[in-house]
């Protein structure tokens, strides 16, 4: 996190890659819909031995296990990345509380804070099982994985991080990956029908 | 000739399939499989064989008659028994001289004498002999021709995961199915036939009731929803942790499951006996799928070689079908009681017991079968000359032993023993959620079958975690043995052959064993046997068989080869399918791309390797990019370097041990070059480290190296468990490189930073902002002037570069790429890893050494490098110059002109060799840096280098750096 979420040059990870518009295209019903997530929402990361106790100071939840993650109330997420390692969705006021806290860094002992300039996308669709299938080869849908289970796997070769919100799929990878990430997907998500891509709202 | 409607059969008459083989025209129905539409319109040479051209027609029907290989304009090595008819078809069959029926290369058998077995190894023994042996075999060998201009067939792979994977869909795969269904289980089941039911659709005998059990079975299997079935899909190879790969028609799936059932079967294999390949002598299998799937009648008059129930049920097969059987020579004798070889007797057909055929007879040139002799069978498995008898026929039906299909198994690590009972070797010990049934197991008979795929389905839904109160059901012993332990009848005159791939005749083995390789793995690789496209399917149990009577030794003592995946054939096309190779970009791609630049991968990076002007060319673009940083200022993209954060109280340290110098004395504020070794001190790695807070160091690594730092440090700090944290942020942070004497000045418009030299001296570190971006910048100085590295968290980084070329658009600001950057560095002198060091490279040759602090503690390659100082030295880097009359920097090159790894030559001994070389621009000579040997590295020495073309031109060991020695131009400000 840092004082820039509200500066007016920011730039998607996604808008590089060749077949990003920062037009909605495709049809509303498509088979397949891809929606950049990377600046709609405000997003920290910390990890460390303080790590569960600075979020728990802030009111957020803390999911139990290590590849789990919390919804909250506000529509954000905590996702428990490993044993000490943390992605925070939310509201730019709770993180903005959460930075302040942690820096300088190594104010806080065993808090190490993460810059997350993450590509985030979000999958989603009728042949989204279809396109998995061809991107991934980890079974994102075996019945034993819990609904809050939070993947760290590869796809299309990147590492990313997935996990299941409803029927979408969200992902984040590094962003250096994006425009990669996002030409790759959108050229396979055409061999399973058609194609919606969304802009950053 | 086709028959009226079967019932089970498995073609459309109402979809009539027009094609043409080799020239003429045909028809078949849709279903049909390209050699039973052959069969149906009487085409009874299908094939040629690898090496004798031999006329060749069905043998197995099983997916594995390699003998049957077509073209077409699209595709090579269409295999006729699996391969759907598709209408419109123009087919050519791989590997004749003038087509399949008047093949030129015939004549190759009358020269069988003088290719004995291991042809191959003797052709070559002589040096000599090797390119004309390899002309020959080259125009002979082959199978197909690949016409290059055809577009590429794109196969996606894809990948596919369930609880049980059920390899085979006959009775016993079923039930396997069916009843891990049952328990709960997601199961897929594959085969690689059009349709389920395996034998059961086909060996029926005369009695076709039984295909309403089958029938039953499968509507079951099709109203379980946890079951997927995929017919036309082989399980091709087994890989570790059961992942699998299946191969369709389109594509190669790659499926995960958690518990995997084989129940392939197995191969019926052909009977040995002279002649046995003529067109119309074929397996009983063959002649049932014939009859009962694709409603061909397989010949008109057959004799029939059994030594099982099986074989009497093709009897009567063929026999419902109006073929005529003249008689049955039974291997067996006494021959147990069977109710199939009843009903034959019934019949009123002639069976023979204790009787084989002889050998067969050819009419119209070995293309069709027009008889066969029977004799006696003797003890000893040889036939009783003295009892010939010839029969006339069309067609023989061979059903005397079977192989299990085994191979997923082995590749599986199952450890396999021998049942006498059923003459093959079975499961002995299976891996864990591995499970065998159906005659794979051993298990020949339809209802033990059935029993036996249960048992296995339960087991292995047990395996995954699906526990069942019913009782697991045992398996009855088998009733009878499928095969015979030596269905091979020796002939003085030959031609009997065990492997069809590569026409391998009994004799061939023999001599192979009386040359020494009699072991199975060397007879494997001297005879050839089962390394043709069937893999040795129809034939590594008979050549098992051949050796464990050669040597005297049991099946099991002789063993068998390794299988290998794929066991099946697979397209290259689905093994090319879409593969990913990811691609790393810095958040400035597009405005590079607009500026000119030109790609260059760095791992998995693009970086722009320099920027193409209208009009120069590619050496003239870089060194007017590096004459700008010189004399205005420019500007690279440096958002590849890894950019690490280490932060706790034991940061210092952390970092004080791996890197060998000293940064528990860094000041806040400030960045300290940092070298990186291994334990053998090696120079793996370096960059620069800031000091951002007492705490808190942010440091950059090599581009190529960021990933493996990142890697061994954080496993370095798992081991040592000290007090701080590691963070990489590589990909969050972008960076440029502003450096010029006109840096500071571009700068100071966009930033309120104090940027005078006192404020932010050289190797100084400061959060600044710029053009309203919170940054980090340092004052570092790698192509040797006045600059500063920025970094911006990487949503900014195109917004930083845009600022920056528009403010620095009245002072000429160009960017500069890798190569110019390049350029510039060893202008100054500065190494990189990688380039002017290699896997060897100690700090000392690199000039290095003044960066180890061997006061200290502890660092990693510190005891390695203790040892090595009391070392002579062998090499050590230095600088050269060349002055080349007449070259300047209009010249892209010039003959004389040494290169990268060029070798510096004394007394016709290697004494060195050059890691970089340029024209500089700036200094108008040739400059560069060379490994020499310690007595060549005093300034003035000259070096005689030898150029690629061999020429011996001269260089001059000089003083480095060749530029600003003082370092004067990042000094200026403060001075």
């Amino acid at each position: 996190m840092n004082t820039l979420t509200q500066a007016p040059q920011r730039a998607s990870p996604f808008a590089l890659a060749q077949h990003w518009s920062a037009q909605d295209t495709g049809p509303a019903a498509a088979d397949l819909t891809l929606t950049d997530r990377s600046l709609q929402t405000a997003r920290w990361g910390c990890k460390g031995p303080a790590a569960p106790q600075l979020l728990a100071q802030h009111g957020l939840p803390v999911p139990p296990e290590y590849n789990r993650y919390c919804e909250l109330a506000t529509g954000g997420l905590v996702a428990r990345l490993g044993v000490t390692e943390f992605l925070i969705e939310a509201d730019a006021a709770t993180l903005v509380s959460l930075h302040d806290a942690a820096m300088p860094a190594g104010r806080v002992h065993g808090l190490y804070p993460v810059l997350r300039q993450d590509a985030a996308l979000q999958l989603e669709g009728p042949a989204l099982h279809t396109l998995l299938r061809q991107v991934c080869s980890v079974d994102l849908q075996a019945r034993e994985n819990p609904p809050d289970a939070v993947f760290l796997t590869t796809m299309v070769g990147v590492g990313v991080t997935l996990l299941w919100r409803g029927n979408a799929l969200l992902l984040w990878a590094d962003g250096t990956m994006g425009s990669y990430l996002w030409d790759t997907l959108a050229e396979v998500a055409r061999d399973c029908g058609s194609l919606r891509m969304r802009p950053a709202p | 000739m086709r028959l009226p409607p079967q019932h089970g059969e498995w073609i459309d008459r109402a979809s009539v399939l027009p094609f043409r083989f080799e020239g003429q025209s045909f028809s078949g129905f849709a279903g049909d499989r390209i050699s039973a539409a052959l069969w149906a319109a009487d085409e009874r040479v299908l094939g040629r064989s690898f090496k004798y051209h031999r006329a060749r027609g069905v043998l197995t029907l099983a997916n594995h008659d390699i003998n049957v290989m077509l073209q077409t304009s699209q595709a090579m090595n269409i295999r006729g028994d699996v391969e759907a008819l598709v209408a419109g078809m123009d087919l050519h069959v791989v590997n004749t001289a003038g087509g399949v029926h008047s093949d030129r290369n015939r004549f190759m058998g009358l020269l069988a004498r003088f290719l004995p077995v291991g042809f191959y190894y003797k052709a070559f023994h002589t040096k000599l002999l090797f390119p004309l042996w390899e002309r020959v075999i080259r125009d002979f060998s082959g199978l197909g021709k690949l016409d290059v201009n055809k577009p590429a067939l794109h196969t996606p792979k894809r990948y596919d995961f369930c609880d049980v994977l059920v390899i085979g869909a006959g009775v016993s795969g079923l039930q396997a199915a069916l009843h891990a269904a049952r328990l709960g289980a997601q199961v897929v089941v594959v085969d690689e036939n059009a349709r389920s039911g395996g034998s059961a659709s086909y060996q029926l005998g005369a009695d076709t009731s039984s295909l309403e059990a089958l029938h039953q079975l499968q509507a079951a299997v099709a109203a379980q929803p946890l079951i997927r079935l995929l017919t036309d899909t082989v399980a091709a190879g087994y890989y570790a942790d059961h992942w699998v790969a299946l191969v369709d028609t389109q594509r190669m799936t790659k499926l995960r499951a958690k518990a995997v059932v084989v129940a392939s079967g197995a191969f019926e294999l052909p009977a040995v006996f002279r002649h046995n390949d003529i067109p119309g002598i074929m397996t009983g299998g063959a002649a049932q799928r014939l009859i009962n799937r694709y409603a061909v009648r397989p010949m008109h008059t057959a004799v029939a070689l059994v030594a099982n129930s099986e074989g009497f049920t093709a009897v009567l097969d063929a026999l419902r079908a109006g073929v005529k059987v003249a008689a049955v020579a039974d291997m067996r004798s006494p021959v147990p009681a069977c109710v199939a070889r009843d009903a034959v007797c019934a019949a009123g057909v002639r069976v023979l017991d204790g009787w084989v055929i002889y050998e067969a007879h050819a009419g119209d040139s070995g293309r069709k079968l027009t008889g066969v002799t029977l004799a006696r069978l003797m003890a000893d498995g040889q036939a009783d000359t003295s009892t010939q008898e010839p029969i006339a026929c069309d067609g023989v039906i061979m059903s005397v032993s079977y192989a299990p299909a085994s191979n997923l198994l082995y590749q599986a690590g199952t450890s396999m023993g021998w049942s006498d009972a059923v003459q093959q070797f079975v499961p002995a010990k299976l891996p864990a959620g591995i499970f065998a049934c159906g005659r794979v197991n051993g298990v020949y008979d339809n209802a033990a079958k059935a029993l036996d795929g249960q048992r296995a389905g339960m087991l292995a839904a047990a395996h995954c975690g699906f526990a069942s109160l019913e009782e697991v059901p045992s398996v009855p012993e088998p009733l009878h043995c499928p095969s015979h332990p030596w269905p091979i009848v020796a002939h003085p005159q030959g031609k009997n052959f065990v492997d069809f791939d590569e026409d391998l005749q009994l004799k061939d083995f023999y001599n192979a064993a009386q040359e020494g390789y009699d072991n199975i793995e060397l007879m494997k690789r001297y005879t050839t046997n089962g390394m043709g496209p069937s893999q040795g399917k129809h034939s590594n149990m008979t050549a098992l068989r051949v050796l464990a009577r050669i040597t005297g030794k049991t099946p099991i003592e002789v063993g068998t080869t390794t299988a290998r995946p794929f066991f099946h054939p697979v397209p290259i096309s689905h093994l090319a399918g879409r593969g990913f190779t990811p691609e790393r970009h810095t958040p400035m791609r597009a405005l590079h791309t607009q500026a000119g630049a030109v790609w260059m991968a760095a791992g998995m990076w693009l970086r722009p390797e320099y920027y193409a002007v209208a009009g120069r060319s590619r050496m003239q673009c870089i060194r007017e990019e590096a004459m700008n940083v010189r004399q205005g200022v420019g500007i690279i993209d440096v958002g590849t370097l890894g950019k690490l954060e280490v932060i706790g109280p034991q940061a210092a340290e952390f970092l004080e041990r791996v890197y060998i110098s000293r940064y528990a004395n860094l000041a806040v504020g400030m960045t300290r070059y940092a070298v990186m070794c291994d334990e053998s001190g090696v120079v793996i790695d370096d960059g620069v480290v800031a000091r951002l807070g007492e705490q808190h160091f942010y440091f950059t690594t090599t581009t190529s190296g960021a990933a493996t730092v990142y890697r061994e440090l954080s496993r370095l700090n798992t081991m040592w468990r000290m007090d701080c944290g590691i963070v990489n942020h590589t990909g969050a942070f972008a960076g440029v490189n502003l450096a010029g004497p006109q840096a500071r000045q571009l700068l100071a418009t966009l930033t309120a930073a104090d940027l005078d030299g006192s404020a932010f001296p050289y190797l100084g570190v400061r959060a600044i902002e710029v053009a309203g971006i919170t940054a980090r910048a340092m004052r570092v100085g790698f192509v040797g002037e006045w600059g500063y590295e920025i970094h911006v968290p990487s949503e900014h980084g195109a917004a930083l570069w845009q600022a920056l070329m528009q403010a620095g658009g009245h002072l000429g600001i160009r960017p500069f790429g890798v190569e110019a950057q390049r350029l510039l560095r060893l202008e100054k002198g500065h190494i990189i890893i990688g380039q002017d060091t290699d896997g060897l490279t100690v700090p000392r040759e690199a000039g290095l050494g003044w960066a180890a602090k061997f006061d200290k503690p502890f660092f990693i390659g510190q005891r390695s490098l203790q040892a090595i100082a009391k070392q002579p030295q062998k090499q050590t880097l230095v600088g050269f110059t060349m002055d080349i009359p007449g070259m300047d920097a209009s010249q892209d090159s010039h003959p004389d002109m040494p290169c990268e790894s060029h070798l510096v030559i004394v007394d016709g001994e290697i004494r060195g060799r050059i890691t970089s070389v340029a024209f500089s621009p700036a200094l108008s000579k040739v400059i560069g840096m060379v490994y020499v040997t310690p007595a060549l590295s005093a300034v003035g020495t000259p070096l005689p280098l030898r150029l690629t073309n061999g020429k011996m031109v001269h260089a001059q060991v000089v003083a480095l750096p060749f530029y600003d020695a003082t370092g004067a131009r990042q000094k200026e400000a403060s001075a």
